[in-house]
């Protein structure tokens, strides 16, 4: 991939509405090399789409999330990849991963309260055949998610003027 | 009682226009103030900077260092500028490190002025120039630029010279405007000040962010490094403001003068913040290129819109400030800012804080967060549509 290839995609990372004349002024190409650049990434799947950052932490938030290990049996023929598909479906489960370690698969899953998560995992995964076991941990408090560390009461006010 | 007396030549300058604004500002804790008034990032010093400041504490690394500054430091530094800048210093005698770029004005004047000597200040300016100035006994010689787009023309540079004058002081990219002086002007004043045997102070302490152009320091410029102090610090492209950290880059037999002032009145930089100094100078910059890109965004933002509400605006092209003409509106400078302070509680900065050369503007800075420069754009859309 091209310097000018990894610079988009950093700046498109950090923040994903940044429009294309920006990126041209900031990289010091040609705004319409930005738009193919994009296009072609976009189209070979290495842009998979542009989303929001929302705090998961904000006040009214009504949903909640869990990271769950799962311990697989693989199947003989297709491994791992078939049975992490079928968890794939399941649009509760935002993130999955095949991980090495004591475990096989790590699930992000997102739920409207506890009793919600917790009915996903009794009746659907862990009722699953090759899930060996689950693991559920509640997450309590975000410190810093997608790279931008979440404001904490006690950060320090700035002067209101100066020179 | 106690009666006082002052030295002439401070009591002979005005009070701060930007202090008045401060105490009303501060005397406000409503909590939907909104200030565009802040000339500093609105980013902590990146972790890595603090962490070997945290580290060099724990460790009890707390003394004096070299009046100049820990080796280390000036190394770093003249690494720095020779890879950012294209200019060459040697760390051991033409660097010497300041409590910000304020200190190295200040000790530069003291070095150089003799009473009654001129100092060319093209305003709109900085606020500490011309006073520092004056202290140092010099006669200060304003350009007015709000009519040039805030550049310095050579011409009316070159029509204030006379043999007592020894000093151009310039700041590119500007506070309070924004702008940069561009390579064709910088050469022609270059010219100038090897004609007339002039000394360059070149305040760059913007010079990381430059939206449009690679930055060009006049130090680079052929026959220009003997005759220009370079100012520059780690606050701004750093995140550094409270650190108090800046250097001075310059002739050695220059540099020598101002380290013999700074070893009695400074003595040396705090040692962690040369410490925490040393690090952002070697490190990797890709934190620069994050808060470039962030400004660069909220710039082009903040510019579109209050050009659609109606403001003229001279083209931002460097720093996080813009300066934005309010004559159509028929207030001064401080009408206009407290108006709009008091009434839609967003606080800008009268334009007069840096010179009366800057009435009919305010300093806009837009290093506020994105969601709260939409919000003051649109208080500010309705306070002008109420005039």
């Amino acid at each position: 991939m091209s310097d000018l290839y990894k610079n988009i995609l950093n700046a498109l990372v950090k923040d994903s509405r940044i429009s294309t004349d920006e990126l041209a002024a900031l990289l010091k190409v040609d705004a319409s090399e930005i738009k193919i650049a994009i296009q072609n990434m976009e189209k070979d799947g290495v842009i998979l789409g542009y989303s929001c950052v929302v705090n998961d932490m904000f006040a009214d938030n009504q949903s909640i999330r869990a990271l769950i290990e799962v311990r697989i049996n693989p199947e003989e023929d297709n491994g791992f990849d078939h049975i992490g598909s079928i968890i794939c479906e399941y649009p509760k489960v935002i993130d999955h991963y095949l991980i090495s370690g004591s475990y096989d698969f790590l699930l992000v899953v997102v739920g409207s309260n506890l009793h919600d998560i917790s009915s996903f995992v009794f009746d659907h995964l862990a009722t699953m055949s090759h899930v060996l076991s689950t693991k559920t941990h509640f997450i309590m408090k975000t410190y810093k998610q997608n790279g931008i560390v979440l404001p904490q009461k006690d950060s320090q006010r700035m002067l209101p003027v100066s020179p | 009682m106690m009666h006082y007396s002052f030295s002439d030549q401070l009591e002979q300058i005005p009070p701060s226009g930007i202090r008045r604004f401060f105490d009303l500002v501060s005397a406000s804790d409503d909590p939907d103030l909104i200030s565009l008034s802040v000339g500093e990032p609105d980013f902590s010093t990146p972790w890595n900077i603090r962490k070997v400041a945290i580290d060099a504490l724990e460790k009890g690394i707390t003394g004096y260092t070299s009046n100049r500054g820990a080796s280390e430091c000036l190394h770093s530094i003249s690494d720095y500028m020779a890879t950012q800048f294209d200019c060459r210093y040697t760390p051991e005698s033409e660097i010497l490190i300041t409590n910000g770029v304020s200190e190295g004005i200040d000790i530069a004047l003291r070095a150089l002025i003799n009473p009654g000597d001129e100092v060319i200040i093209p305003k709109p300016s900085y606020v500490c120039y011309d006073p520092l100035s004056r202290l140092a006994g010099a006669k200060v010689l304003s350009i007015d630029t709000s009519q040039t787009g805030f550049i310095p023309t050579p011409d009316s540079i070159e029509s204030l010279i006379s043999d007592r004058t020894k000093v151009i002081m310039l700041s590119s990219p500007s506070n309070p405007t924004g702008t940069i002086i561009p390579k064709d002007i910088l050469t022609k004043i270059a010219d100038l000040a090897i004609r007339h045997n002039l000394i360059i102070f070149s305040d760059e302490i913007y010079a990381e962010l430059d939206y449009i152009n690679e930055f060009i320091s006049i130090a680079s410029l052929p026959k220009m490094k003997e005759r220009t102090l370079v100012f520059n610090g780690f606050s701004k492209s750093f995140a550094m403001t409270g650190w108090r950290i800046g250097y001075v880059c310059g002739p050695e037999l220059v540099i020598d003068r101002l380290l013999k002032i700074h070893q009695y009145s400074a003595l040396c930089s705090p040692i962690m913040s040369q410490i925490a100094a040393t690090e952002a100078a070697k490190g990797h910059q890709e934190y620069i290129t994050e808060m470039k890109q962030s400004y660069f965004k909220r710039r082009n933002i903040f510019v579109k819109r209050m050009r659609e509400i109606g403001f003229e605006i001279v083209n931002p092209d460097g720093a996080f400030y813009c300066f934005p003409s309010i004559r159509p509106f028929n207030l001064t400078s401080e009408e206009f800012c407290v108006r709009l302070f008091n009434k839609y509680k967003v606080a800008v900065v009268p334009g007069t804080a840096f010179g009366q050369e800057g009435e009919g503007f305010i300093r806009c800075c837009y290093s506020t967060s994105e969601p709260a420069l939409l919000v003051a754009l649109d208080r500010i859309e309705a306070f002008v549509k109420e005039l």
